[in-house]
């Protein structure tokens, strides 16, 4: 190991802790992603997960399986036992899909970061209910198909912009909130490190973008070169917040066209230019607003 | 006089239930409290929120932000090694559904309580048991009271039940809301260190815990070879059987509470005036007290009745109610809830499943009143009815298998 | 009444699980070329199963939790691996 490979992993306190082999599908960067994010905290930690693509792999830490109706709160009650025991060195940490997130457990996700509570949460946001089969979510981008947003004559898969997560969670005030890809590795390992630090002051949620090749009906193999497209076609642009101070970590001076990100996924093979132009104006959008909130 | 001061002796005070309730769960020291307001139990979170914030609770109080997350907030606290507690009623019972079935499926001792309420669908603002039994299958322990005394004495009691190392289940208190969490009697509120001892035998019990210094995880192991199913039948067996575990250590756990403090609420159920009586009562909850004087007044004009007050409602103690109905000529089941699809009370159809089960003749004559839903009294004058009715039909006389009391003419 | 598991409930010791081998999931393989190789390590580090480390200065892919999902090739930056048909010696 050399070069920037030498460099990132010189941030890994431990060895792998997950299971050799996991159930995950192959080439999933959720797996990767939670590999890493275990190198970089170290074994000092409660996980805690829901039912959806991630239990599956936690198996060398200690953890608690949640609802996915409740899993912010879950993690308060433990860390507010372990604070109260005069345990604040362990970190309570949760990786969740974006269903459990934006959806069905929005609610204590918001509660808890408004009332500060000190979790680490990080959303693996593939874009739609993978586990049980490819549903809409509300993090499932316009006009995408799912198994039930289809595309048909009277609609043309989903009809609603995303609920864009990290904006929401900034909003509450949190320390810290970044948006990760696997695809922009050492940006990933160093925004864990910072979220390791931040927990101890409020809640750090970092939301990160994992494209899922069955979902998406994409190459295996593409998946990382997915997640590197998506922040280089400002589809999926990376930003942290400290403290609510908005400053971008990638900076694309010439975004690449986003024809070249969707046209490795057949959920979006019957698109046409203008549906590719409403999908291209709401990452506009997006992009606009957030030049707007940032320092940087 | 609202700030509990840390009493060596016990200490008399005018008290709701709900302060009753707040009482019992500051002085068995709980580490991690999540409160939510809901009517007619908002008041336990207050005082627990105000004793906590001036200094004389010290526990992690919780404001959440619905009873979902109440649930999610004691599972974690007590898998992680923690005591807790939370309050509910009706709606927001049923809105922690997938949370009480965790925690009964995890083995956690979570010590709740439930001030019961009509449940929605019908806009009501007002006591009946119908939240209460319809979480009745997802594997707590539930016993439902009398007065204010025993709603106190009953938390308490919890916690010693549902912590012990032979149960480890969650414990859901439950009382009638409005009745008993609005109205107010002098209780007798015991000295800390009367609670310390009580719960002492405790510092004993042994559960698994979740850290990270020794990492336990959850699911089916591994070498269950077929598949999850032969390592969940296993769970559920030691569920149910740890279930019925419970009938003997709440009688157990009553001796030893009446031994510090000399109140004793007679374990699973309590028998009054049942031994030489032809006709028995069978109701739970408040209805009891108003059972108890009319009993006392038909036993005065010779009628020989007596009364099952109902305590434990799971694990349901189908042995000991039918030990004391064996012989009798007659029985009528009081019920505030409608069980759905048999269109009877609810504790009605668990009393005759009970019945059949021990054994006793089918040929029984035994009746179901269902009344006060909704905040409707059920009076001295219902009550009688209820007993004549019974009598009538001990005697051989056709009566109507079940009397819905308001609307009848 | 026979039991299989000491616990009361489904827990069970975090212990370093190996997981089952996964090789029957895959219908392509990777190979390295050691000559292109310059021990970059960028294979190893994007590897989702962490089936591939580094031992005495080279590469090696431990087979029998590789899924084959080909991102090692993809992502190599001197294309020094190919994802070959299982069924190819």
């Amino acid at each position: 190991m050399k070069g920037v490979a030498k460099r990132i992993a010189s941030h890994f306190q431990e060895e792998d802790l997950l299971s050799a082999a996991t159930g995950m599908c192959p080439g999933c960067p959720a797996e990767l992603a939670a590999r890493v994010l275990f190198k970089v905290l170290g074994k000092n930690v409660i996980t805690f997960r829901t039912p959806g693509c991630q239990p599956i792999f936690m198996t060398r830490l200690a953890g608690i399986p949640c609802l996915m109706t409740n899993i912010a709160s879950s993690m308060t009650g433990a860390r507010r036992y372990l604070h109260k025991i005069g345990r604040d060195d362990v970190t309570c940490v949760a990786f969740v899909g974006d269903g459990a997130t934006a959806d069905v457990g929005f609610q204590p996700l918001s509660a808890a970061a408004a009332r500060g509570e000190q979790l680490l949460y990080i959303c693996n946001d593939n874009e739609a209910y993978m586990n049980t089969g490819v549903q809409s979510s509300s993090a499932t981008p316009q006009g995408s198909w799912t198994s039930t947003t289809w595309v048909g004559d009277s609609h043309r898969g989903k009809g609603n912009e995303v609920k864009y997560m990290p904006l929401i969670m900034l909003m509450h005030g949190v320390s810290y909130v970044a948006t990760a890809t696997m695809g922009y590795y050492e940006d990933y390992v160093l925004k864990v490190e910072k979220a390791k630090e931040a927990v101890k002051h409020g809640m750090a949620y970092i939301h990160l973008h994992t494209p899922c090749s069955i979902g998406w009906r994409a190459p295996q193999e593409k998946s990382i070169e997915m997640s590197r497209l998506a922040v280089q076609t400002n589809y999926f642009p990376l930003w942290e917040a400290e403290d609510g101070k908005l400053k971008f970590t990638k900076r694309i001076k010439k975004p690449t066209s986003l024809n070249e990100l969707i046209k490795l996924q057949k959920r979006f093979s019957h698109i046409n230019d203008q549906e590719l132009d409403r999908l291209k104006q709401t990452i506009d959008k997006r992009l606009a607003l957030l030049e707007n909130l940032a320092v940087e | 006089m609202n700030k509990p001061a840390v009493e060596t002796k016990p200490n008399i005070e005018v008290c709701d239930g709900n302060k009753a309730v707040a009482h019992a769960v500051r002085l068995s020291r709980p580490d991690v409290v999540a409160v939510y307001p809901i009517t007619p139990q908002s008041a336990v979170g207050e005082w627990l929120s105000r004793w906590n914030d001036e200094g004389t609770l010290n526990a992690e109080v919780v404001r959440v932000e619905g009873e979902n997350s109440s649930m999610g907030v004691c599972c974690s606290a007590s898998l992680t090694g923690g005591r807790v507690f939370t309050g509910t009623s009706s709606w927001g019972l049923l809105f922690m559904m997938d949370g009480l079935h965790y925690a009964a499926g995890y083995r956690i001792p979570v010590v709740m309580t439930n001030a019961n309420r009509e449940t929605p669908g019908i806009f009501t603002i007002g006591n009946s048991s119908q939240d209460m039994w319809s979480v009745r299958d997802a594997g707590w322990i539930q016993v439902n009271v009398e007065d204010n005394q025993e709603i106190l004495d009953a938390v308490i009691m919890a916690y010693r039940i549902a912590e012990d190392t032979d149960i480890l289940l969650p414990m859901m208190v439950c009382y009638d809301g409005f009745y008993l969490s609005y109205r107010k009697d002098p209780l007798e509120i015991p000295a800390q260190d009367d609670v310390d001892a009580f719960l002492a035998p405790l510092k004993q019990s042994k559960r698994n815990i979740v850290t990270p210094d020794d990492p336990m995880v959850f699911g089916i192991p591994s070498f269950f070879p077929k598949d999850q199913g032969e390592g969940c039948t296993e769970f559920r067996y030691k569920h149910s059987a740890a279930l019925e575990r419970v009938k003997d250590k709440i009688d157990t756990v009553d001796k030893d509470f009446e031994a510090i403090f000399g109140r004793s609420y007679a374990g699973q159920i309590e028998a009054y005036r049942t031994d030489d009586a032809d006709i028995v009562l069978v109701a739970t909850g408040s209805v009891c007290g108003t059972a108890k004087v009319v009993v006392d007044k038909m036993r005065d004009d010779g009628v020989k009745v007596g009364l099952i007050k109902v305590r434990l409602l799971r694990p349901f103690p189908k042995e000991k109610i039918a030990k004391v109905l064996e012989g009798k000529k007659g029985i009528g089941v009081i019920d505030r809830s409608v069980c759905f699809g048999y269109h009877c009370g609810h504790l009605y159809m668990e009393l005759k499943s009970a019945l059949a089960l021990e054994g006793l003749p089918t040929t029984l004559p035994t009746l179901n009143f269902i009344g006060g839903l909704a905040n409707l009294d059920i009076t001295v004058e219902q009550v009688e009815t209820t007993i004549n009715l019974t009598l009538a039909a001990s005697k051989g006389e056709t009566v109507e298998e079940v009397t819905w009391l308001s609307l009848e003419e | 009444m026979k039991f299989r598991c000491d616990q009361e409930n489904s827990w069970f010791r975090a212990g370093p699980v190996l997981g089952q081998p996964v090789n029957e999931w895959r219908y392509v393989r990777p190979i390295i070329k050691l000559s292109k190789c310059n021990n970059c390590g960028w294979c190893e580090l994007y590897c989702p199963t962490g089936c591939i480390s580094e031992e005495d200065d080279e590469v090696v892919i431990h087979l029998d939790y590789c899924k084959g999902c080909g991102i090692c090739a993809n992502e190599c930056p001197k294309d020094a691996i190919t994802m070959i048909d299982e069924e190819e010696e």
